[in-house]
């Protein structure tokens, strides 16, 4: 799962963890955490349907599918001829 | 839970409480409320995790005579490879879950249906049904709509309180993947979208904001095509399942305004409670029979009390195996029970479970299912 | 009424809870944090002896003075001026005066939120931001004393102190002695995760650096989170250790088996004791993180304020925001 944002192992090659580019004095100010830093691929945004809405005041009221089908019109499950 | 297949000693097998086991005439299924799947089991495993619940290992074994010790084996080799539960040391600190269901809105979910002759106040509508609380909408066009008068329907849904709409569209040739698309960025409350009666079957790659959208050869052109029943529309999630145990989880807090303006429980039943135009959402919610159906759930229904898909089913009271009794089983559902079979084989092919992703289908074993139960 | 401070953007919870406010007849007001940094218009005088504070949202004068109890969820996630160019000439970019230009503006920004808070300080309060900011070495310093199992903790500047820590521990974890943190650094982030150190580690570091913050590891069984709430603990467990990318941290969670989690039943003692905690802390809610070890121990580690209980709630279904409604409707109800 090299896209994973969460392994530790995917380190881009041949490029020095944060810890590794401090200068000398920047090393010695920062805690020990910060020799061993996880450093990955920034994870690509997650796309939240934001939108607004005035009843709760709210700009980035996040908007998520129904946790049930609402009416039931197909004889068959979606796509099932692509899955 | 760990690697061990073999119970540590003074350990029991615990089932995480996200994963219960709900007995059927012939056989049962683990729900796992969390992440979402209903797994076929055995009555003698369903007996196991029931009937034994707590007991050691050996003990179970015991029980049984010693006739199925590799066989028992087995069930919690598997059982414990799904992850469904673990060997717990302290299994009075792992309560069950609490399946009360409440919610704060007086209508969690609503069914607004549109052909060309509707003539809906959308803005009124919408705004009564923020009222109510609503969160989820579905719109069904039975019919083409063109698309400036789609988006002046969506656009009256902006602001409020929804957080879901379902499209489901009639095809016209200027749906087109683009147009889909473009709908679904303008109107982020759209969560999915099924555009009906298409020239083929196709769905569409997921958005980047993970809504859905399809194109679909078969013709939705009426209330009459809804009521469905197959693995396709079961849901395993925790709330639905707690809403199960007391509710119809089709009908209950749904509002539905049928074609004509028609206040409804659903568009497929006859009996208003009112017009949209004239009545309030909530006058006709107020009236004495607008719930009475709410509370008709799967344990009272006849066949359905026997099925062990009866909490993760959404049901359908519109349309009846006997019209004139109103706790029989829905016509359009074609699974039986007592054989454990659908009717027709495509539905059987959609039976199966998927498996979770990365997780090799793992063999259930069957050869209890003979002598235990 | 009931005053929800809060912030504009991706606060389910808050909007649940307001859901059950309305649904159980209660009046309430949401004033985010952005409406203090530009949103809203803002008017406050002095005259004298005469105090008016006015904000204008949408249109709308907020009807503050009918203000009968606050509930502070969360404020400001991030200032306007922290992600702007403050700057004309990027090109002359000065990294201090960009960064002394920032502190001055986020220093008056809170500033200007503490009066804010100040105006309700005779109100009844559920989370206050004067109290959402707790120590994890003093609150652990007082967990030892409410008679909760905490981690064998070091903090020192000193290599020779770690080793011998180490020699009594075995390997040791560190962690901030503040919060996680995560740098973002266009394609890269760096993250902050709670790490273990083997010997090899310990012995390359320097003799001295910056104080750092050691603990003994524990074998986890699993791991559990409680919410805290005036009075009653809402605890689940997290099994998080069958997943090898969450051994050491749950929020390096997997998103495609996510962990399983369970309604927990915390021993009598372990509550009671967590309850003094908070009485201590001056909390009424809090998220508090524990660890249920292999060798039977059931190890406080930290609080967190105004922790999430959604993640609580949800797969336990506690009806926490329910619980919250109610509860404030009852501070509602007093302070008026």
């Amino acid at each position: 799962m090299a896209d994973d944002p969460t392994d530790p192992d995917d380190r881009p090659a041949g490029n020095a963890g944060l810890f590794e580019r401090l200068s000398p004095e920047g090393r010695r100010l920062v805690p020990v955490t910060f020799r061993s830093l996880h450093t990955s691929k920034t994870a690509e945004a997650t796309f939240l349907r934001l939108v607004e809405s005035r009843p709760y005041r709210a700009k980035g009221y996040a908007c998520s599918p129904f946790r049930k089908p609402i009416s039931k019109c197909f004889g068959t499950p979606a796509g099932e001829d692509d899955v | 839970m760990t690697s061990e297949p073999r119970a540590p000693a003074e350990r029991v097998f615990t089932l995480f409480a996200s994963c219960i086991p709900v007995r059927g005439a012939r056989r049962s299924v683990i729900c796992d409320l969390q992440r979402q799947s209903t797994q076929p089991i055995p009555n003698g495993l369903y007996e196991i995790l029931t009937m034994h619940a707590g007991k050691a290992v050996a003990e179970i074994k015991n029980v049984y005579d010693h006739q199925y010790d590799e066989e028992i084996d087995e069930y919690f080799e598997f059982l414990l490879g799904h992850e469904f539960g673990f060997w717990c040391a302290d299994p009075e600190r792992f309560p069950a879950l609490d399946l009360t269901w409440e919610a704060p809105e007086r209508i969690t979910n609503a069914i607004l249906d549109v052909d060309r002759h509707s003539d809906h106040d959308y803005e009124k509508i919408f705004s009564e049904l923020d009222d109510l609380g609503c969160k989820a909408l579905e719109l069904r066009c039975f019919e083409p709509v063109p698309l400036p008068e789609l988006r002046r329907i969506l656009s009256a849904a902006r602001h409020g309180r929804l957080r879901s709409i379902d499209l489901l569209a009639a095809y016209a040739p200027e749906l087109t993947q683009e147009a889909l698309e473009s709908l679904a960025s303008e109107y982020r409350r759209i969560s999915n979208i099924a555009v009906h009666s298409s020239p083929e079957d196709r769905a569409l790659p997921p958005y980047r904001t993970g809504v859905t959208a399809a194109y679909r050869r078969e013709v939705v052109d009426s209330p009459r095509c809804c009521g469905q029943i197959h693995p396709g529309y079961f849901v395993t999630n925790i709330e639905t399942f707690a809403e199960a145990q007391k509710h119809n989880t089709c009908l209950n807090r749904k509002l539905a305004i049928d074609a004509r303006g028609e206040i409804k429980n659903c568009p497929s039943m006859a009996r208003s409670f009112g017009n949209a135009r004239q009545v309030p959402l909530h006058s006709a919610l107020a009236h004495r029979d607008f719930a009475a159906l709410w509370a008709i759930n799967k344990d009272q229904i006849a066949i359905c009390k026997d099925c062990e898909f009866r909490y993760v089913c959404t049901d359908c009271r519109a349309y009846l195996a006997d019209a004139a009794d109103l706790y029989s089983k829905p016509s359009k559902c074609t699974y039986d029970p007592y054989t454990a079979e659908w009717q027709t084989p495509a539905e059987r092919q959609t039976q199966a479970a998927a498996p979770a992703p990365g997780d090799a289908a793992l063999p259930l074993p069957a050869g209890i299912l003979k002598g235990v139960s | 009424m009931i005053l929800i401070l809060s912030q504009s953007a991706m606060e389910p919870t808050t909007e649940e809870v307001m859901d059950w406010l309305t649904a159980l007849g209660g009046r309430f007001l949401r004033l985010n944090g952005e409406d203090l940094d530009g949103d809203a218009a803002l008017c406050f005088t002095i005259d004298g002896a005469e105090t008016t504070l006015e904000i204008a949202a949408d249109g709308v004068v907020l009807p503050l003075a009918e203000v009968g109890a606050v509930w502070f969820r969360r404020w400001l996630r991030e200032r306007r001026h922290e992600s702007a160019s403050l700057l004309e000439l990027p090109a002359a970019l000065d990294h201090k005066l960009y960064y002394d230009l920032r502190r001055n503006l986020t220093f008056e920004s809170r500033k200007l939120s503490d009066f804010l808070f100040a105006r309700f300080a005779g109100l009844p309060w559920l989370s206050h931001p004067h109290r959402s900011g707790t120590t994890k070495l003093d609150v652990l310093t007082r967990a030892a004393q409410a008679g909760l199992d905490t981690p064998a903790t070091l903090v020192t500047t000193e290599r020779a102190a770690l080793e011998r820590f180490a020699a009594r521990y075995g390997d040791v974890i560190t962690k901030p002695i503040g919060e996680v943190d995560l740098f973002l650094e266009g394609e890269r982030t760096h993250f902050m995760f709670t790490t273990v150190l083997g010997s090899a580690a310990v012995a390359a570091l320097p003799e001295r650096f910056a104080a750092s913050l050691f603990q003994e590891r524990l074998d986890k069984e699993y791991e559990l989170r409680v919410f805290y709430l005036a009075g009653e603990c809402h605890p689940m467990a997290i099994f998080s250790q069958a997943d090898p990318r969450t051994q050491n941290d749950f929020r390096n969670y997997n998103r495609v088996r996510p962990n399983r989690m369970v309604p927990y039943r915390l021993r009598t003692e372990t509550t009671e004791r967590l309850c003094r905690l908070m009485a201590d802390l001056e909390l009424e809610t809090g998220s508090l993180d524990l660890l249920q070890t292999r060798d039977g121990r059931e190890v406080f580690l930290e609080v967190n304020p105004v922790g999430q209980f959604g993640m609580v709630s949800g797969p336990c279904n506690y009806h926490l925001e329910k619980k919250v409604a109610e509860l404030l409707l009852r501070k509602d109800a007093h302070g008026r």
